[in-house]
């Protein structure tokens, strides 16, 4: 019997290591890896997905070698006509149509395009073939499946802007209140995400649910508040009022962390720009101690103003440098106008809206000053540091489409009022995605102008901006925030650039097709919006290859389909730690393994194999080569100061010796030259890491050492860039984007968002009384992200779990519809119609009703037969639902009757 | 402008956007060839074309345009050269080439560190072809026929950084592994940290190894030939650096901030070179030295910080202490 080391990234919350068990060849169970307990998060356990892979290595159901399309014609009505041939054939094929597809095409985009899916977890999998994809170049990786706009978008966007947060997580071991808005940590946040939760809670923590439906995370939270769809930010709107108006400042607010760590005091001109110093053009404060104004970093400030009204002179810089002097004129610090913004938003106004009463908006507050501990401190890694143990969590829908930057901007606000921004117990940033390294927000963190982080958003001025694009979404030039990075492509607005593909849509230019499309991990016909038009979209690529598994609703229109090895099959080194997600926050970071547990089961391939004989047969084996040498996959550089393991470019190397330098040059960089492990000692140990200091978690400490400010309240960039952007857009008679550009506010005005879908109703010319529920999406740990929908294993367990085997509905309003427990109901949106199973529910807002995951399968085989609808189908393509990253949100309204 | 007669080293003062004595390029002529060492920014690349023909060479002569690394203010100007330079090859180090052949990038640094304004006035560089490049590593020499480079690999300042002894002169091009020691402020050397880390571990190392070369002239791009010998140079240069590095962690434990440690050091720094604005160009003393003392205070910080674009071991203790307030 063999007990051999590896990792499950099926989710965004691993990888998460175990071992599989092995004995005569047969992987016959797996138990978690105790070994590294002291460094995970999971403390080396395993969720039912892991447990999956079993089954998921011996599916019946598995491509069993490459499969080539014999019927050109394309839809789900065609019998594609498969036929099996060999890796050599099929290698040469793909790869004689990817060494025609290099370049661009003569509408300036790649001839090749790759789409991936499943969250970051390709990159667990994918081997070597980012450095496949590298030596290749010009690929447009934006026509994506659902990540990044289906994602937590406009926290990922805003929030990485302010305070380095792809996605805010709470400090669960020290806070001691949690104030979820929809995340559903129970079923998102993976084995850790659970574990601490549930520890946090026996050691006496509060967690407040705020969200439609009593979701696994709102079953083990103290409080539920079942607010309805789409008011989040009219809730949090009315916080801040009540913080900020209600309260005594002086006791509910940490004035210092807002005068010192934050633009509150930079006094704002006449035009809405802060007003400057004419000489340096830095911003302005009023010192109070000396009673005039000084620049924010002056040595000589001594007690810059929060509130009040000044007289003075200087400089507004607005857009395109257009600068305006003034003499004498009043201002305002930017605190002052926050206040003055927050009158109209009352807890009376918001409680009408999001049906929460004001008491519970009251108390909620209360709860948030009560628990914030403003003025205490916590030694952590021998330093002194804020203790602030209230932190504010957005799930997906929340923060994506319209209201997404205000529910952003507002969980941003309230911490900064109380001080529980990246300090121990509060809001923190798990991540960074777009900012760089990703494994070490600190290094990210640079002095910028007015006191800032400097930030390297995609130019906007007339100089720079790009008047064409190289990408199908166009994100370089219409998402200034997304940056330009390696992950920038995947956080594009995805929807334009399948819409667009060989139509206009909505006044929108056309793109081209790719000549070219390899799709890996990614079922875009169902996990996109409006699956009809992505069908039409998929069979109508010219050359259209999947990385597969089984055959699935999106690969059924492919031209060829290559098996990759499962999980339990592949070889990889893969990053842990330090943080990912919500909740996976590592003590040590390190590489662990997934190794072979048995010979392959079907005639499948190894990415990395894949990758290298690609690469020969393309002509650029050296500058694959080159790419693994530069670190491309996993990050580690095979040459450093400690060793040098680079790889011959001229020589093919095996994929045993690729991973075995890629081992020797991880340890000996972690290790600084003292350990130089390869892949032998990897596949016996399982993982090498070394310790990362806690306190790098927190932003804070970096921002204190570098003298920075948090660039809120006031958006003054963010205006800024949006106004030049809209210049450069018309300037370039690109006028379909005006709506999206109204959201670059200073301050983000507040609204009821959940209007936008009674609208949305109006405009495909129904009633919306006629459509009286809201639809929602919730997570589901059984399925999420890991192409699960397809292992019995995962259907025995979700079965336990309500929700899973139709749609949830409030019991009593489906009692006094006639509507019982397992009845088909017929669910309709304007756009729309499918059939689900009524699951009778208290837990439900009386007019919300609720799917669980993503399904809707037609061929993927069991998934098929689940009789569970996709809620894709029902939402319809409106681009004045698109928010100004191009994200839309996972609700729609419908009519309900029983079929 | 020539340095020495009889070696056939002529530096050049680039004079970007008309400031003299801030960067200097050198053109290097050998029996097998000319070469030219760190052309400059984008802008200079005229005032650099007419140096080199005011040396009595043709651009279609230059062998090869080594470059030290591939920061804008070095090798900013490499590609309008180029262009000009049609017979010449670019030499650099293999971490370089990326930047060469993708120019965003180096416009892209000089806009972090110039800001958009200046950075635009600087000019912005332009991709050069892969075939024109070729790329060295720690050893290599560099043959100009009766003259020969040898290739230190000296990632103190930057990744791809190199610097270059040429055997027969004796001379030694530091790039910026040595300080900036600008003749308008009496020399006084200020070290040239760099974003993303400045590794002083690694500067006083390189420095160090320079000591057991056969060194004789030291040319220095920020400016011109030192006159000190080289271990007197090397003395001082590891001195600057390590008296920076302490004077950081005063000034931060003093509770200044970043822009208020900048201050502090350029009024230092004009001290100790006993200039006063009347005797020192502004654009040197005010805006250049505050831009150089940024980006070096970057570099510095981000050591202390262990700032990590790659992956590596954190040690917290000593960077706790390093800064605390």
């Amino acid at each position: 019997m063999k007990k051999l080391p590896t990792y499950c990234d099926q989710c965004y919350n691993g990888p998460d290591l175990f071992r599989a068990v092995v004995e005569d060849g047969v992987v016959h169970s797996l138990e978690p890896n105790e070994t590294c307990e002291d460094i995970s998060p999971a403390k080396g356990k395993i969720c039912v997905k892991a447990y999956g892979l079993i089954q998921k290595l011996y599916s019946p159901h598995r491509i069993k070698a490459p499969l080539l399309r014999t019927n050109p014609r394309k839809g789900r009505d065609e019998d594609p006509g498969w036929k099996e041939i060999s890796w050599d054939e099929a290698l040469t094929l793909l790869a004689d149509k990817i060494g025609k597809a290099r370049g661009l095409d003569d509408a300036g985009f790649p001839k090749m395009a790759v789409i991936m899916g499943q969250a970051a977890s390709p990159t667990a999998y994918s081997g070597t073939l980012p450095a496949l994809l590298s030596a290749i170049g010009n690929i447009d990786y934006t026509l994506g499946a659902g990540e990044g706009i289906k994602c937590y978008h406009s926290e990922h966007l805003f929030c990485e802007y302010w305070h380095r947060c792809f996605i805010g997580a709470a400090d669960t071991p020290r806070a001691k209140l949690v104030i979820s808005f929809g995340h559903n940590t129970n079923a998102s946040g993976g084995v850790a995400g659970v574990r601490r939760h549930a520890h946090a809670r026996e050691s006496g923590y509060k967690r407040i649910q705020v969200e439609p439906h009593l979701s696994a995370s709102a079953t083990t939270s103290d409080q539920w508040i079942p607010i309805k769809v789409k008011t989040d930010a009219p809730l949090m709107y009315a916080l801040i009022h009540i913080l900020t108006r209600e309260m005594d400042r002086n006791k509910s607010c940490d004035l210092p962390f807002i005068k010192r760590r934050t633009s509150s005091p930079y006094l704002v001109g006449p035009r809405g720009w802060f007003i400057r110093d004419k000489k340096t053009k830095d911003p302005l404060v009023w010192d109070s101690a000396a009673n005039m104004p000084r620049t924010h970093s002056s040595l000589d400030l001594k007690d810059a103003a929060l509130e009040g009204e000044y007289v003075v002179s200087g400089i507004e810089v607005g857009a395109d440098g257009e600068e305006w002097e003034h003499e004498e004129v009043s201002c305002k610090p930017s605190f002052q106008l926050m206040l003055d913004f927050m009158e109209e938003y009352t807890p009376e106004w918001a409680a009408e809206i999001c049906d929460v009463s004001v008491e519970t908006i009251r108390n909620l507050a209360a709860e948030i000053v009560e628990h914030a501990h403003v003025g205490e401190t916590i030694e952590l890694c021998g330093e002194t540091l804020p203790y602030r143990p209230v932190a504010i969590i957005l799930g997906k829908t929340v923060n994506n489409g319209p209201g997404g930057y205000q529910v952003s901007w507002a969980r941003t606000i309230i911490a900064m009022l109380i001080g529980a921004l990246e300090v121990p117990g509060a809001t923190i940033g798990a991540d960074q995605r777009m900012n760089r390294p990703h494994h070490d927000r600190w290094s990210s963190v640079w002095p910028g102008k007015d006191g800032f982080m400097k930030n390297f958003l995609n130019p906007t001025d007339k100089a720079s901006w790009p008047a064409s694009a190289q990408s199908r979404t166009r994100f370089e030039q219409l998402l200034p925030l997304v940056l330009n990075t390696g992950w920038s492509p995947f956080l594009g607005p995805t929807t334009l650039g399948w819409l667009t593909m060989n139509s206009e849509w909505s006044g929108l230019p056309r793109t081209t097709a790719p000549d070219v499309t390899l799709l890996y991990r990614a079922n875009p016909a169902l996990s996109m919006y409006f699956p009809e038009v992505m069908e039409e979209k998929l069979a109508s690529l010219p050359f259209f290859a999947c990385i597969g598994y089984t055959i699935d609703e999106s690969n059924y229109f492919a031209d060829l389909i290559l098996p990759d090895h499962t999980d339990l099959e592949g070889l990889q080194l893969f990053r842990i730690g330090p943080s990912i997600h919500s909740e996976c926050f590592w003590s040590s970071y390190g590489f662990a393994i997934r190794q072979a547990a048995v010979d392959p089961v079907v005639n499948s391939i190894d990415l990395t194999d894949f990758s290298t004989q690609m690469a020969e047969r393309l002509g650029i084996l050296e500058e694959y080569n080159a790419a693994i040498n530069a670190g491309i996959v996993s990050g580690v550089r095979l040459k450093n100061e400690y060793v040098d393991n680079e790889l011959d470019p001229a020589t093919l190397h095996s994929k045993e010796e690729i991973w075995d330098r890629l081992c020797k040059s991880s340890t000996a960089a972690l290790s600084e030259g003292s350990d130089e492990h390869g892949l032998d000692w990897f596949k016996e140990h399982g993982f090498y890491a070394v310790n990362y200091p806690e306190i790098r978690h927190f932003l804070h400490p970096v921002m204190v050492r570098w003298g920075l400010r948090y660039e809120i309240p006031y958006q003054e960039n963010i205006r800024r860039v949006g106004e030049q952007l809209g210049r450069r857009l018309k300037e370039n008679g690109m006028e379909w984007w005006d709506e999206q550009l109204e959201e670059y506010a200073a301050f983000p005005k507040c609204e009821d968002f959940s209007e936008m879908w009674n609208m949305e109703c109006e405009m495909a010319g129904a009633d919306p009384d006629d459509f009286q529920f809201w639809l929602i999406n919730t997570r589901s740990m059984q399925y999420a992200w890991g192409s699960n929908a397809g292992m019995p294993l995962m259907a025995e367990a979700a079965k336990h779990v309500p929700g899973f085997k139709g749609a949830l509905i409030n019991k009593t309003v489906a009692q006094e519809m006639g509507l019982e427990e397992g009845d088909i109901m017929s669910i309709e949106s304007s756009h729309a119609e499918v059939e689900a199973r009524a699951v009778l529910r208290e837990g439900v807002r009386p007019d919300t009703v609720v799917f669980t995951g993503q399904f809707g399968h037609w061929i993927t085989p069991f998934a098929k037969d689940l009789g569970v609808p996709n809620m894709n189908t029902l939402i319809g393509p409106n681009k004045k639902m698109l928010d100004a990253g191009g994200s839309l949100s996972d609700v729609v309204k419908v009519r309900i009757q029983k079929a | 402008m020539v340095l020495n007669p009889e070696s056939d080293i002529f530096v050049i003062d680039t004079k970007p956007l008309g400031h003299e004595e801030l960067i200097s390029s050198y053109l290097v002529k050998g029996s097998g060839g000319v070469a030219l060492i760190d052309p400059g920014f984008p802008c200079s690349a005229d005032t650099v074309l007419s140096g080199i023909e005011e040396a009595g060479v043709d651009p279609a002569q230059i062998k090869y345009l080594l470059l030290t690394h591939t920061h804008v203010d070095h090798s900013g100007g490499a590609g309008q050269i180029l262009q000009k330079a049609e017979n010449a090859r670019i030499v650099t180090h293999k971490r370089g080439e990326y930047y060469l052949k993708n120019s965003g990038k180096i416009t892209g640094g000089s806009r972090m560190v110039f800001g958009a304004d200046l950075a635009g006035e600087l000019g912005e560089a332009i991709d050069i072809p892969g075939e024109r490049i070729e790329t060295v590593g720690d050893g290599d020499t560099v043959d100009l026929g009766d003259k020969e480079f040898t290739v230190f690999r000296t990632p103190g300042h930057a990744g791809d950084h190199i610097s270059l002894l040429e055997k027969s002169t004796g001379s030694l091009f530091t790039g910026d592994t040595a300080c900036l020691q600008y003749p308008q402020l009496n020399h006084v050397p200020v070290p040239a940290g760099s974003p993303p880390v400045y590794r002083t571990d690694f500067i006083i190392s390189e420095l160090s190894r320079f000591k057991g070369q056969e060194v004789r002239h030291i040319m220095t791009p920020h400016y011109g030939e030192s006159d000190l010998d080289i271990e007197t140079f090397v003395e001082s240069n590891i001195k600057s650096v390590k008296d920076t590095y302490e004077t950081i962690k005063e000034l931060f434990s003093q509770g200044l901030e970043f822009s208020q440690v900048i201050e502090k050091l350029r009024a230092s720094i004009l001290k100790d070179a006993g200039v006063t604005g009347e005797r020192a160009p502004e654009f040197l003393t005010d805006t250049w030295l505050t831009i150089m003392l940024q980006v070096g205070l970057m570099g510095y910080m981000a050591d202390i910080l262990q700032y990590a674009r790659d992956i590596r071991c954190f040690h917290t203790e000593a960077m706790l202490d390093a800064t605390k307030r």
